[in-house]
């Protein structure tokens, strides 16, 4: 059996943003946006919302350009997590991130650690877009499917008018 | 400050400038935020009686919700309050969408928009930088143009923008303000009065910290009412198919309007339901406003017919009831064109539906000819007069658009030949929202004492048309019998009604969605209080909170007491006093003059209202804590002689 992931269903997500709110309250204990491990751009004319959230990769570009290896694995749940300690915030993981999941904030580099395989956002998330859910190895092809399609989205919304 | 941001933005345009006020927390545990403070605020700020709405005297009041921007369950919205422009008395109308979240981002609970500018003007808000900006390229624009241009300029692609369209340049007395493109504050004109200021938009962007009380507590708390409330009937309803969802089994009831309010049901409704948006593919996605579990919002495409490429938010079933059964134009695509064009030119549905279906029973009757609709053939059922009457009156177009622009009440006034008898507003002048009034007595009551008018946005007594266990079992809880949830009974209907008007008072001016408190109902009083005070740390509980929801109603009530309001203005549209309902279980019924009174005259002496004038007594205001306001009433010898 896989480690459950976040599975994220483009077509679900309402853009109601609170997976964004819920994250920073879990992680910083507070309520701000910019905080936040996930974001959810939006292009309102068109109603289109999509969750933007670390994949934790199996061979992950932030861990392997890390200078200072503050970037492991927690075994118990396969996420990646920060050690604050050895970040030095450089912002080499956040230029290596493919999907815009990591950030630098007051210094130090911060992501999506799975809140320790009990994660905020997929609690928040009635209409299931996102999903704590594990994955038989013949699903994955979902998964790389659900990827494509929130990746052309993110274009639509970040690029053109 | 926990909860709130602890300031308010002023802005005047007749000076041009801005400045920010702190923000007391006294104030909040009074009137709570929202919806409560702007009350509080149009009182101290429209202190003289009779000033003219579209005038630089007029304020435009944003609140957002005292727990917006937070993890409760549907809780982003923003009220709007001002004098109103139809019926020159208090307004509130409220919005979903995400811009109230991002005004408190920015760090502002409230925006009180004073005076008036000489040029179109926009107000550019990021964080602490505020800037009146010229609007000079963005007037005449509509309101997706407006947004996406504004966006553009701003250059951070999560920009919100509230905004005008047309409609609200032109001062349509019914002109809504937009908000995320397709989120109105539709009702009662607020729009006119935002052109009025020569206001354009408001784009804001705001990347600040709300800080909580107890921010653990107040997680755990909002996450269990959070997943109640997706587990309530109601909710789910909304969710799947829209408010047009439960629209089949109000035509079921023979309470679905249609024809100007003539009828009340419809052979086949089908084309006017969310459950057909959904099974004929116009649904693209369900779209929720900020923090909200429940998504009733819909975005649909018309992909097909005369209208193919048509986008936009809607239609809810206001919409499809104002647009379509009223107008008789039982067509999918046509109404979601012209929800598309309120949308974009800024109008509310209910008005601008309510309108025409008066001009179209006009000109059946004869009352208005060819001449007067610049040769439009204004039949029931011609969806080309439709389309064409919007666009007229959005840009105040030749005679028809100009009549018509005035709304249902002055229309009337003008156009005479008894024509008020169709005219679908009350006294006040607000034309009604799409309910079978006659077939549903605690909404007739409601309605009646609406203080901006006849519609189901100040009390919902959803017990009456959802019938949800839910609905039913408070009904039970209030009147100890779950039989008085029937709509045809006159018993107990000022005690429903007066619960629900505390319950919705607190609902708006916590920021809630009413489809969570008065819809659903997991989120409620006690849960309410609970987590308004692990976010603001002010003690609270279901019996302070429903007083404060008192205090707000009552505040409300006697600002249209100091503009000279009293009983003869709480009543109901002629046609739904004098016309008995044509068909179904409610055929025959009607709200009487006399049906009417016997449930006001109980609503005033339960709320310790004098029952001739409908003014509350000076003891009642002092219990209230209002004993600024009573002085005020008195001075203006709009005080009652003393409690019996």
């Amino acid at each position: 059996m896989e480690k459950p992931i976040l599975f994220l269903d483009l077509d679900a997500c309402t853009g109601c943003k609170s997976c964004v709110v819920a994250c920073s309250l879990r992680k910083e204990q507070k309520l701000d946006m910019k905080v936040a491990r996930l974001w959810v751009p939006k292009k309102e004319s068109i109603c289109l919302a999509v969750p933007v959230i670390c994949e934790q990769c199996k061979n992950a570009p932030c861990q392997n350009v890390c200078p200072t290896r503050a970037i492991s694995r927690d075994p118990e749940t396969n996420a990646l997590f920060v050690d604050q300690k050895k970040c030095i915030g450089c912002k080499e993981c956040v230029w290596a991130c493919p999907f815009g999941a990591i950030t630098v904030r007051q210094g130090v580099a911060i992501k999506c650690d799975l809140c320790n395989g009990d994660p905020e956002c997929a609690k928040v998330c009635m209409p299931k877009a996102i999903q704590y859910v594990s994955l038989e190895a013949e699903e994955f092809d979902k998964k790389w499917r659900s990827l494509e399609k929130r990746v052309k989205a993110l274009a639509t919304i970040v690029g053109g008018k | 400050m926990y909860g709130w941001q602890g300031k308010i933005l002023h802005i005047d345009l007749t000076k041009g400038k801005t400045w920010t006020e702190e923000f007391e927390s006294k104030l909040g545990e009074l009137f709570l935020g929202g919806r409560g403070i702007n009350a509080k605020f149009l009182w101290n700020l429209i202190a003289k009686p009779g000033i003219d709405p579209l005038g630089p005297e007029n304020v435009l009041i944003f609140g957002t919700g005292a727990l917006t921007g937070t993890t409760a369950p549907s809780s982003g919205r923003t009220t709007i309050t001002c004098k109103g422009p139809i019926t020159h008395l208090y307004l509130k109308t409220n919005m979903g969408g995400h811009w109230g979240a991002e005004l408190k981002f920015a760090g502002y609970d409230h925006l009180v928009i004073h005076g008036r500018s000489e040029n179109p003007v926009y107000v550019a808000i990021q964080d602490d930088n505020v800037e009146i900006r010229n609007a000079k390229n963005l007037w005449g624009l509509d309101v997706r143009e407006t947004t996406n241009a504004l966006v553009e300029e701003i250059g951070d692609k999560e920009t919100k923008v509230t905004c005008i369209g047309p409609a609200g340049e032109n001062l349509v007395k019914f002109a809504a303000v937009m908000n995320s493109v397709y989120h109105a504050a539709g009702r009662g004109g607020a729009g006119a009065v935002m052109g009025s200021k020569k206001v354009k938009a408001i784009a804001v962007r705001g990347t600040k910290t709300i800080e909580l009380w107890k921010p653990d507590e107040f997680r755990e708390l909002a996450l269990q009412v959070r997943k109640n409330l997706a587990k309530d009937s109601g909710a789910q309803s909304l969710y799947d198919y829209g408010t047009s969802g439960s629209l089949g089994f109000v035509n079921d009831l023979h309470a679905f309007p249609n024809r100007n309010f003539k009828y009340g049901h419809i052979d086949d409704v089908t084309p006017l339901t969310g459950q057909n948006l959904v099974e004929k593919g116009y649904l693209l996605r369900r779209v929720g406003c900020f923090s909200c579990t429940t998504s009733c919002h819909r975005f649909v495409e018309a992909k097909n017919g005369p209208y193919a490429g048509t986008y936009t938010g809607g239609p809810e079933y206001e919409t499809f009831a104002g647009l379509g059964s009223q107008t008789w134009i039982i067509d999918t695509d046509a109404v979601i064109k012209a929800n598309e064009l309120c949308n974009i030119y800024g109008l509310d549905t209910i008005s601008t539906g309510i309108t025409i279906a008066w001009a179209m029973e006009s000109y059946e009757k004869g009352v208005l000819t060819k001449e007067d609709t610049d040769g439009v053939e204004l039949n029931f059922g011609n969806a080309d007069a439709l389309i064409k009457t919007i666009e007229a009156i959005a840009f105040r177009k030749g005679k028809l658009g100009n009549l018509l622009a005035e709304g249902v009440k002055r229309a009337s006034e003008k156009v005479g030949k008894e024509s008020w008898k169709w005219a679908i507003c009350n006294a006040k002048g607000l034309e009604q929202s799409n309910v079978e009034t006659r077939a549903a007595k605690a909404y007739a009551l409601a309605f009646a004492v609406n203080p901006r008018g006849p519609d189901h946005l100040h009390t919902e007594t959803f017990a009456e048309f959802g019938a949800s266990p839910e609905a039913i079992d408070l009904i039970e809880k209030l009147t100890g019998d779950k039989k008085w949830a029937s709509p045809y009974y006159l018993e107990y209907r000022p005690e429903i009604v007066r619960w629900h008007e505390d319950c919705y008072a607190v609902t708006d001016s916590l920021g809630f969605c009413a489809f969570a408190t008065t819809a659903a109902y997991a989120v409620n009083p006690e849960n309410m209080a609970q987590m308004f005070h692990l976010a603001t740390g002010i003690p609270m509980d279901e019996k302070t909170i429903m007083t404060a929801g008192r205090r707000i109603v009552t505040i409300e009530k006697c600002f249209n007491i100091r503009e000279g309001a009293d009983r003869k203005l709480d009543n109901l549209p002629w046609r739904l006093m004098n016309e008995p309902a044509a068909s179904g279980p409610a055929k025959g019924m009607m709200n009487s003059q006399q049906e009417l009174d016997s449930m006001l005259d109980k609503y005033y002496a339960l709320h310790e209202w004098d029952i001739k004038t409908s003014w509350p007594y000076k003891e009642t205001l002092e219990k209230l804590g209002l004993t600024d306001v009573a002085g005020e009433l008195e001075k203006l010898g709009r005080l009652p002689k003393n409690m019996a």
